[in-house]
């Protein structure tokens, strides 16, 4: 009964004009940016952020989480169409889903990624409507010691589910923490690594940290693949799945939603794995195996579930514990600390509007866009058109704008743009920037909960041992670890990110 | 992808050596700072632990980079690194004295030239609309705190 009393308070926070508003410019934004290759959620939300500061915190919320899963809904669009996937998550759409194109069956393709998304878009408000009350009510219970052994299982999560060599998605992590650390140390009012620059003291600021390593960082990164666009199929046909592809797509559907709904919680997880491994799934057990790949109307449906099942799921560790599971996540938190209100279990009993106005929000959007976006597709189409040259300046003018607005320092611009220069360096060299952010925005709350854990237990180091709840998260982490040095599953999960790629 | 690069791993050696480098900074300049005790802990023993960790994990890094083969770190693209982080620069120095008048159509202009398929209609014309949209919606809409004409132009 909480629960539906929660949905209806949230509902009721929903249903006003402003915050309608809100969520109908998210996921139409949050499409757009889906819909262009090489403008990602992540970078979209970095360079809104400032723009939210002026927002109150449901409105702002409500319209960042629109475009984390609008984008899904975007992305999978110029996959089908053009083969070009607009986002990661819709790599494996664009499989089956252009050979369909190429069929003629293009709007059944289509319609099958919105029907999938809306459908899972659905369970999945319902999972975090039903799982996070009960996770935020023991995480109520934990103590400082706990929490430490919960980030230290957050981010041993996300390296091991990260792309990539694993050493490095470690020691970016690390790198990450220890950028966390510049700035005045809040026991001892210390500057730590600031060399006496006043614009230092408050630490390296957030944004321009997020918009230097995901917004210029990937400018410089595509014009390095300034390619030429692929030809655009110009026939939808018919938009209607026929019969048989409809009893074809609920299997694929339902399980989609499950897988994706799972690996959206873990930490690392959201939109991306679930689709990866949904698609696996359903060539596995599918009785022709060979047709994927050929335009098997499955290897659409599944997939399409599995992202957007993640992308919201993926809120439940952000909304009850106050960790975030991706980048996008770390960006609403940033987004939260922005309007003065702390992540964490205690969002669910003090704001109360907040935590259920965007879960509920979640459904309202998704219905939003499946009335939206089918008669929109051909405006989605031409937008497609827009060559990269002309929007890559439009992306720096947004961030260098966006940053400076924020505290009004260019010392945010200057470090936006070296931050911009290190992180194409480190992409160049096989290293993930989503590891380092991570750690960046969980540091210093992790070294609070170690020196508190600390003094709680007068120095003694086995407190993280002695306490169950402790124990039982540093064992989890202990068994992802060694899990990850077996030779076999280390081979294994390198398989399944190249034959993604 | 080609294999080249002999017997070592350009990418493993370098993205290694920087993460030593980076551990050790760390590392040194927070023994400007006390240690502390476990019970009592300073403010340079969170830090300390993750730069000795970082140097660890670099130094494997690089140790495997000599020893296995992989991918050359391929050409710098100085062009596009130069013409985008340049105007960026550019933009900070430019916004307080002239505004957004000048800042912007000059971050637009400059930075449109990193690609190879620049045109001038495109530039300039994508330089006038950004320019007056940055006007009209980041000082006009949303009222932020970004001047128009800068100092030297008697804003």
């Amino acid at each position: 009964m909480e629960i539906l009393g929660g949905l209806g308070l949230g509902l009721s926070v929903v249903l006003t004009p402003l915050n309608l508003a809100w969520c109908l410019i998210g996921v139409l934004l949050g499409t757009l940016i889906g819909v262009l290759p090489g403008l990602g959620p992540a970078a979209t939300i970095a360079m809104l952020l400032p723009a939210t500061f002026g927002l109150p915190a449901v409105s702002s919320l409500i319209m960042l989480a629109g475009i984390y899963y609008g984008a899904q809904y975007g992305g999978s669009t110029t996959a089908i169409l053009i083969n070009l996937p607009g986002e990661t998550s819709s790599v494996v759409t664009a499989l089956d889903g252009y050979q369909m194109a190429r069929k003629g069956r293009a709007g059944a393709a289509l319609a099958t990624a919105a029907i999938s998304s809306f459908v899972a878009g659905t369970v999945a408000t319902a999972l975090v409507a039903f799982l996070a009350p009960p996770l935020a009510n023991i995480a109520l219970n934990f103590g400082a010691a706990e929490y430490f052994a919960l980030m230290v299982l957050g981010l041993v999560a996300s390296v091991a589910l990260a792309r990539g060599p694993v050493l490095k998605a470690v020691a970016m992590v690390v790198l990450g923490l220890l950028l966390g650390t510049i700035g005045t140390d809040i026991n001892s009012g210390e500057q730590r690594f600031t060399f006496d620059i006043p614009e230092l003291a408050d630490g390296i600021n957030f944004v321009a940290l997020a918009m230097g390593m995901f917004g210029i960082a990937e400018i410089l990164t595509n014009l390095d693949h300034e390619a030429s666009r692929k030809p655009l199929t110009r026939v939808i046909g018919s938009l209607l799945p026929n019969r048989e592809e409809c009893r074809r797509i609920v299997g694929p559907i339902l399980r989609g939603t499950g897988l994706g709904s799972v690996l959206g919680i873990l930490p690392g997880g959201g939109a991306v794995l679930g689709a990866f491994a949904a698609y696996a799934v359903e060539k596995k057990i599918s009785k022709t195996p060979q047709a994927f790949g050929q335009g098997a109307i499955e290897g659409v449906a599944a997939p399409e579930s599995a992202n957007n099942a993640g992308a919201q799921t993926s809120f439940i560790p952000m909304l009850t514990l106050g960790i975030p599971s991706n980048p996008v996540m770390a960006l609403m938190v940033g987004a939260l600390t922005i309007q003065g209100i702390q992540p964490g279990p205690q969002v669910m009993s003090e704001q109360p509007e907040l935590f259920w106005g965007v879960i509920a929000s979640m459904w309202i959007g998704n219905l939003m866009l499946i009335v939206l976006n089918l008669p929109l597709i051909g405006l989605w189409v031409r937008l497609l058109t827009i060559p990269y040259r002309l929007l890559y300046p439009a992306i720096l003018v947004f961030c260098c704008v966006g940053v400076l607005s924020l505290n009004n320092l260019t010392s945010d611009v200057y470090l936006m743009i070296l931050f911009g220069l290190v992180g194409y360096v480190l992409v160049r060299l096989d290293c993930e920037p989503a590891p380092l952010l991570l750690g960046f925005i969980l540091g210093p709350m992790m070294e609070e909960y170690l020196r508190r854990a600390m003094i709680l237990a007068r120095g003694d180091m086995t407190t993280f041992v002695t306490r169950p709840i402790s124990l039982t998260l540093l064992l989890l982490t202990l068994a992802i670890i060694l899990v990850l040095t077996l030779p076999r599953v280390r081979a294994k999960r390198e398989e399944a990110f190249e034959e993604a790629t | 992808m080609s294999r080249t690069g002999g017997q070592s791993s350009p990418r493993d050696i370098a993205a290694g050596a920087l993460f030593v480098v980076i551990g050790c900074a760390f590392g040194w300049f927070a023994q400007d700072h006390d240690l502390g005790t476990p019970n009592r802990m300073g403010p340079a023993f969170f830090p300390t632990v993750l730069a000795v960790m970082l140097t660890m994990l670099g130094t494997v890094i690089l140790v495997q980079g000599l020893r296995r083969a992989g991918e050359p770190i391929g050409r710098w693209p100085w062009r596009a690194i130069l013409l985008v982080l340049g105007p960026g620069i550019l933009f900070g120095l430019t916004i307080r004295p002239l505004g957004m008048i000048a800042a912007v159509p000059l971050l637009v202009g400059l930075s449109a030239l990193a690609s190879r398929q620049v045109t001038a209609a495109g530039l300039i014309l994508s330089a006038l609309a950004l320019t007056l949209f940055s006007i009209a919606v980041f000082a006009y809409g949303l009222g932020l705190p970004i001047p128009v004409f800068g100092r030297l132009l008697g804003g």
